[in-house]
This record gives C-alpha cells, sequence and structure tokens, in this order.
C-alpha cells in the first residue's frame, strides 16, 4: 500500500514540468533600446515573431519583428509599462544588443548596468553600442532585404567589423562593467547611426528595394569620462584608440604617393605598451608591429623598387603613429585615460597610482609617451606590379 | 541488507567533495573581500595547515577502530560529558548544513530557478539527500564516487575552456593586501574548508576496506585544494577582481564565455553541476554524521526516522533563514570564521590530547 502511494505521488513527477511554459507564450527580445523621454526612461524592445520568422506563415506580409516601447522613472518600470502593450511575457534570455541614446550616456550609464548585472535571466555577453543622431529606438526598426532583425544585424557586424576594421570595436556588457569600475580606466564603445530616413527604414517598402534607402551603419568610438558620454571620436582617432588598446588585427590605410596612392592594410597587427617608472614619473611607450599587405596600388608607383617599397613601409609607420598621437591628443583634451594606462601602473606599481588616482586623468597630458611604429610590407598582393607601371614597361 | 566495507578510494572522493563545499558563495567572497585578488594563493597555503588536521583526523581515526566518532567521545570522556560534546559538535554540523543548504537554494534560486519558490527548491533537492541517506553508506560512498569522475570531467572542460581568457595581468597587483588579511583569510579556509574533513570521522576506520587513510585523504585533500586554486585562478585571471567581485557567484558567470572550438556554447549551467555535487555531497554526509552521531548515543533502532526528521528540519529552518538571506550573506561572510575556528580548533585538539591521555594510561 505504501509502495502503491509512492508510485501515485511518482506520477505527478513524471507528467510535465510544475508551472511550465511553451516557447509561444514568450515574447522573445532579441534587442533593447534605451532613450531618455519627459525625464524618464523609455525603454524599447525588439520582439521576434517567432511564428512568423519561422516562415510557416502563409501570410508573409507580417512583420517578423516588432518593437515595443515602455515608459517609466527606473528601467525595471519602463519594462513593467511595457509588459502591459506585449501580450506574451518579455524574455531577456537572448537579447544580443542594447543601444543607448546619446542623452543617456551624457547623463551616465550608471543608472542602467545595475538592472542588468541584477536581472538574473540577463546573459552578460550582449553587445552595447550608442546611437548617433538618432533615437536609439529607432536603431532596432531599421529593416532591409539582408536583415530581419536589427539587432542580430548589429550584433554580428559589430563582431565582424572588430579587429578588421581599425575603427570599430565590440564592447560587451562585461567588458563595460570592467572599464567602469576598474581603477584607471575609461570606457570607449561603437556607435550606430541611421543613413536615411527612420520612417522609410522600418516600413516594408526598404525591404522590397534592391537598394534600400535606409539603412545602419556603425560609426566611430564615443568616449566617455568616469560612466558619462563626451564625444564622438573622428575616425583617425577611433583607429589611433583601438592601436593603443591592441583591438586591432586588421585594417587599411591610405597612403599618398608622388604619382598616385597605394592603399596598405595591416595584418597580424598588434601594439604593445610598456610603462617604467623613472623619478617617480611614468614613462609609456607604445610600440606598435606588424606586416602590411599592399592592397590596392593607383598610379606610377614601381612596387619592385626597393626604394619605393621603403618609401611605403615608411609612410605607413608614420601614418600609424599619426593616428596614435590623434587618439592621445582626443584624451588629454577630454582629461579620459580611455587607453587604461592607469590601469597598467595600479598594476605594476599600485603604490605610486594610489597617490596619484585622484588626478589622474587631469594630468594625462603630462605623461611622456614615446610612440613607436614597426610595420614592414611583406607582401604587395597576387600581382607583382600595377598595370599601369606594366604598361609603361611595353 | 548487507553492508560491504568501503575503499579508500570512497573515502576519499567523500573528502574531496566535503572540503569544496563552501567554496561556492562562502570562500571565494570572502576571500575577495579580504585579499582582493590574491585570493588564489590560499589554497595553495592552506595546504599545510589542511595537512597538519588530516594527520590530526587520522589519529582520531586510528583510535578504536571499530567505533564512530560519537562512540569514540563516549569512550574517551564519560558517558555524560561524551554525550554533551557529540550534541554541542552535532549542533555545529547542522550550522554548517544549514548555511550550506541555503548557499545550494540560494545558488539555485539566483541563477536558475529565480521564479520558483525557494521551498519548492528545497523540497525537490531534500528528496534526492534523503533517498542517498536511506540507501546507506555504501550508497553514499558509490554515489560520491560516480559524482567525483564526472566532476572531474567538467572540472577539466571548465579549465581548458577558460584558458584562452587568462591573462596574468588580470591578477596584478600581487600581495598587495595586509598581511593581516592573508592570516584572516587562511582561517576562512581552515574554517570552511578544512574543518569538515572533521565529520568523516563517523565512519569508523574497521568499515574501510585495508585502510590507507593517510595516503587517501592527503591525496583527495591536495586535489581538492589544487581544484579551488584553478577555479579561483581562473575566475580571476579572466575577469580580474573588479569584476569578480561584483557578482555572488563568478565562478559560475566566467563559464558563461565558455565556447568549446566554437561548437559548444552556453554550457556553464552543466559545468557548474560540479558545485552542486560539493553541496549535495556536503548535506548528505553532515546529515549522516548527526544521524548516526544521535543512533549511537540513543536507543533509536530505526535511523530513517532520524534522517527523515533531521531532513524535515532542514527544509523548514532554511526556509525559515532565506527570510534573512541579505543579513545572512552579510553574517557568515564576516562573523561565522572565526567562532568556527576556535571552536573546531579546540574541539580537535581535546579529543587528540584525550586520545594521547587514554593510549598514556595503558601503556602505563
Amino acid at each position: 500500500m505504501k509502495k502503491l502511494i509512492i508510485l501515485l505521488l511518482l506520477l505527478f513527477g513524471v507528467c510535465g514540468c510544475w508551472n511550465y511554459k511553451e516557447l509561444d507564450d514568450y515574447s522573445i527580445i532579441t534587442g533593447i533600446a534605451i532613450d531618455k523621454k519627459d525625464n524618464d526612461y523609455e525603454v524599447s524592445v525588439l520582439i521576434s515573431n517567432a511564428s512568423k520568422s519561422s516562415g510557416d506563415s502563409p501570410d508573409s506580409s507580417e512583420s517578423k519583428s516588432v518593437v515595443y516601447s515602455g515608459k517609466g522613472n527606473s528601467i525595471f518600470k519602463a519594462l513593467k509599462d511595457l509588459a502591459l502593450i506585449s501580450p506574451k511575457e518579455l524574455y531577456l534570455d537572448h537579447f544580443s544588443i542594447l543601444v543607448i541614446s546619446e542623452e543617456i550616456a551624457t547623463e551616465g550609464v550608471y543608472s542602467i548596468v545595475d538592472f542588468f548585472l541584477r536581472y538574473p535571466n540577463a546573459r552578460k555577453d550582449f553587445s552595447i553600442a550608442i546611437s548617433k543622431d538618432c533615437k536609439a529606438k529607432d536603431t532596432l526598426k531599421i529593416i532591409t532585404p539582408l536583415t530581419d532583425f536589427p539587432s542580430q544585424s548589429i550584433a554580428d557586424n559589430l563582431k565582424f567589423s572588430t579587429n578588421l576594421q581599425g575603427a570599430i570595436s565590440d564592447l560587451n556588457y562585461n567588458e563595460l562593467l570592467y572599464d567602469l569600475i576598474a581603477p584607471g580606466m575609461e570606457v570607449s564603445m561603437n556607435s550606430i547611426k541611421i543613413i536615411g530616413d527612420e520612417e522609410e527604414g522600418s516600413s516594408k517598402e526598404n525591404t522590397e528595394s534592391s537598394e534600400p534607402k535606409t539603412y545602419l551603419k556603425l560609426g566611430n568610438l564615443a568616449i566617455f569620462k568616469d560612466d558619462k558620454f563626451i564625444k564622438f571620436t573622428t575616425e583617425q582617432e577611433s583607429f589611433g584608440i583601438n592601436i593603443i588598446k591592441n583591438n586591432i588585427t586588421e585594417m587599411y590605410m591610405k597612403i599618398n604617393m608622388s604619382d598616385g596612392y597605394v592603399v596598405v592594410s595591416p595584418v597580424n597587427f598588434s601594439t604593445e605598451v610598456d610603462i617604467k617608472l623613472k623619478d617617480k614619473k611614468p614613462v609609456i611607450s607604445i610600440k606598435a608591429s606588424g606586416n602590411a599587405k599592399v592592397m590596392e596600388v593607383n598610379g606610377h608607383i614601381d612596387l619592385e623598387d626597393d626604394s619605393i617599397i621603403e618609401e611605403i613601409r615608411k609612410k605607413s609607420n608614420n601614418k600609424i603613429k599619426s593616428y596614435i598621437k590623434k587618439a592621445l591628443n582626443v584624451a588629454t583634451e577630454n582629461e579620459t585615460d580611455i587607453f587604461g594606462f592607469g590601469l597598467k601602473i595600479y598594476k605594476d606599481y599600485p603604490d605610486y597610482f594610489n597617490e596619484v588616482k585622484d588626478s589622474w586623468n587631469e594630468n594625462l597630458s603630462e605623461l611622456k609617451i614615446k610612440i613607436d611604429s614597426d610595420l614592414t610590407i611583406k607582401s604587395i598582393s597576387s600581382t607583382q606590379n600595377s598595370a599601369e607601371v606594366l604598361d609603361d614597361r611595353k | 541488507m548487507i553492508e560491504n566495507k568501503l575503499e579508500n578510494f570512497d573515502v576519499g572522493s567523500l573528502n574531496y567533495f566535503i572540503t569544496r563545499a563552501f567554496l561556492t558563495g562562502f570562500l571565494f567572497n570572502s576571500l575577495l573581500n579580504l585579499i582582493k585578488q590574491d585570493s588564489w594563493v590560499i589554497p595553495l597555503l592552506g595546504i599545510f595547515i589542511g595537512i597538519i588536521f588530516l594527520l590530526l583526523v587520522v589519529y582520531i581515526f586510528n583510535y578504536e577502530p571499530s567505533l564512530n566518532f560519537a562512540e569514540k567521545l563516549v569512550s574517551l570522556f564519560n558517558k555524560k560529558i561524551g554525550c554533551f560534546l557529540i550534541l554541542i559538535f552535532c549542533l555545529f554540523c547542522f550550522f554548517m548544513c544549514i548555511l550550506t543548504y541555503l548557499n545550494l537554494n540560494n545558488f539555485i534560486h539566483g541563477q536558475f530557478l529565480s521564479k520558483t519558490p525557494t521551498l519548492a527548491i528545497a523540497i525537490v533537492c531534500i528528496i534526492a539527500i534523503y533517498y542517498a541517506l536511506i540507501k546507506g553508506l555504501n550508497v553514499i560512498a558509490k554515489t560520491g564516487n560516480i559524482l567525483f569522475f564526472i566532476a572531474m570531467i567538467l572540472f577539466f572542460i571548465s579549465f581548458i575552456g577558460l584558458l584562452p581568457f587568462m591573462e596574468i595581468q588580470n591578477l596584478k597587483p600581487f600581495f598587495h593586501s595586509k598581511p593581516t588579511n592573508y592570516i584572516e583569510a587562511l582561517n576562512c579556509f581552515y574554517s570552511f574548508n578544512i574543518v569538515p574533513i572533521l565529520f568523516l570521522t563517523i565512519l569508523p576506520k574497521n568499515k574501510i576496506n585495508n585502510p590507507k587513510l593517510k595516503k587517501f585523504l592527503i591525496l583527495s585533500f591536495l586535489l581538492s585544494c589544487f581544484t579551488m586554486f584553478t577555479v579561483m585562478f581562473s575566475t580571476l585571471a579572466s575577469f580580474g577582481y573588479e569584476l569578480t567581485s561584483l557578482y555572488k557567484y563568478p565562478e559560475f558567470h566566467v563559464l558563461k564565455n565558455i565556447s568549446l572550438m566554437g561548437l559548444e556554447a552556453r554550457i556553464e549551467s552543466i559545468l557548474i553541476i560540479q558545485c552542486i555535487f560539493d553541496f549535495f555531497m556536503f548535506i548528505v554526509l553532515t546529515i549522516y554524521f548527526i544521524a548516526n552521531s544521535i543512533k549511537s548515543i540513543t536507543k533509536i533502532k530505526n535511523i530513517n526516522n532520524v534522517y527523515l526528521v533531521l531532513c524535515v528540519l532542514l527544509v523548514i529552518l532554511t526556509n525559515y533563514f532565506s527570510k534573512y538571506n541579505v543579513f545572512l550573506d552579510d553574517f557568515s561572510l564576516k562573523y561565522v570564521e572565526i567562532p568556527v575556528s576556535i571552536f573546531s580548533t579546540i574541539f580537535i585538539l581535546i579529543v587528540c590530547i584525550r586520545i594521547k591521555l587514554k593510549k598514556k594510561k595503558k601503556t602505563n
């Protein structure tokens, strides 16, 4: 009898999970955008319309994703407000991108990071970007023929372009947290902008055109001091920042020659930052090194001539140095150590850093920094010389 | 049911789990508070203290090999004092058990089942614990054996998966905390990770086949220390101190980075099971300890009823204390280790001195 009762009780256990929920009961969020509206937070979420995106739906006119927005005086309240619109429970486990508006970033990102740290289901590996010249919410709406889910498109683009583009650097949530709380380190993150008209970008016509009128484009880096946004950098400054932070393995540079130009692409590129303390003053040496390939030649430039190759090499190195200098200038002008020099000093000379940490950012301009670049031209790609030079030799 | 004798390896695997049980949620967090990025060094330094403690435990094991710890206490002192000491030690044991069970429930609730009531989690977990207990020591030992192999595989996958993320730079600056903090940190390690070895003394030595306790306990303790060192080292080297100290269970969050050859990602929930094994085996062994101690000094015949009462009590108390989680977190991290270390050190020394005196008396 005892066994029978236990067996009967066990039957309840094997019939399925208690309090289970079907996938259909959830609104799966793939991207989040946070804006400021009337002094409140406006949280927008991009929700995957699962039944439509799977292709099962006969009605292809229905959108595969939908953007809902909620407003509140805290992120949590705004999400709760949003839940009033969504017919299904919001599911935050799989979102891949968080876009924040310039306004939110200017006020400080600490106000938004804590929620994601505490929220148990939010993974901490999503990418973060700042919207430039547009609302963060609008970046989630842009659909193009190649991308049904703008959030995935941004996240993928950030991942692919990091290391390969020079000016782009993917920053995930954990890295943002680290940059925010580590001593002697400030945040730099990628920007994202909408090219074209936001209204057109969210309409179905945008996906039907072979040349979409509106699309998303990754922009240059935005720099922060403490947790507050300061400014967007130029492309060359972004190159420099990423070179110093050793975020680049490949990039490109146009080198002007006396008779045309060449484009070189450094590969296996890396940067070493070495900091020594001399007479109680830090001396920083930045050394970039790697190989470069000639990717494009335009003009009468004889690549079989060693002096030309040497000239390209010298000019490439000078260009890299100029990028680094520009990045250093933007950091010192804005008094923000986006490179983490302070963090490196803290790691190697903690006592010294503790003495100077309060005025570290303000005294960045007084740092002695040596810049060196050792790029060698290893390959001139699949052809030996340019067509113009070969034509001259006929 | 005829109980087979335990193997040395069984005792070793039990020792491995119980010495690791306080790593997640207690030890690592305490060490981070005290010595920040140098936390990884404590399991290595703790080896020396651990081995001294282990030798004392083996010394207790060797005294009257046919008796368990409770019976040894009664034979060492008179029945009254013996029972009193057992009672105090059982209370201490149950306190450690509650801390672990609370931690297990909080961990599961906080990281996996945030919408499930902690009471439901506690009930589900206690069923598995009770089942292992009523099946007897052999099943507990064999469960420990199997879990040990699984834990080892998961440990190596975790370690290999985290290798690409580790940077020695993240561990700097080295040894930059106050010397007293290192002593306090060692005390933490002693209280949470070495003292539980004493619970193994509930196994009478003659229940172990061809006992080579010293060798197996030391080996399993070294392995446990090595894994604890690796967990702390790899977490700190991957996250850095700042990020590690932000999370309540950093060793879980760091596993989220792992992607095996780009094929297997999001496997942190599987890999962290090794920590749940530690909690599980610790609770099983402590309840076994308390129940068998009670059985030794009372006339209770059916030990399964004692297991049941203890399990129910554990669930009720854990559920009650879970209301004070925030307070308990702070309390257990700051104020538990000193009383635990003082109590356990005095206790084991009293027992060992008494054994020595008894042996001297016998030889005289």
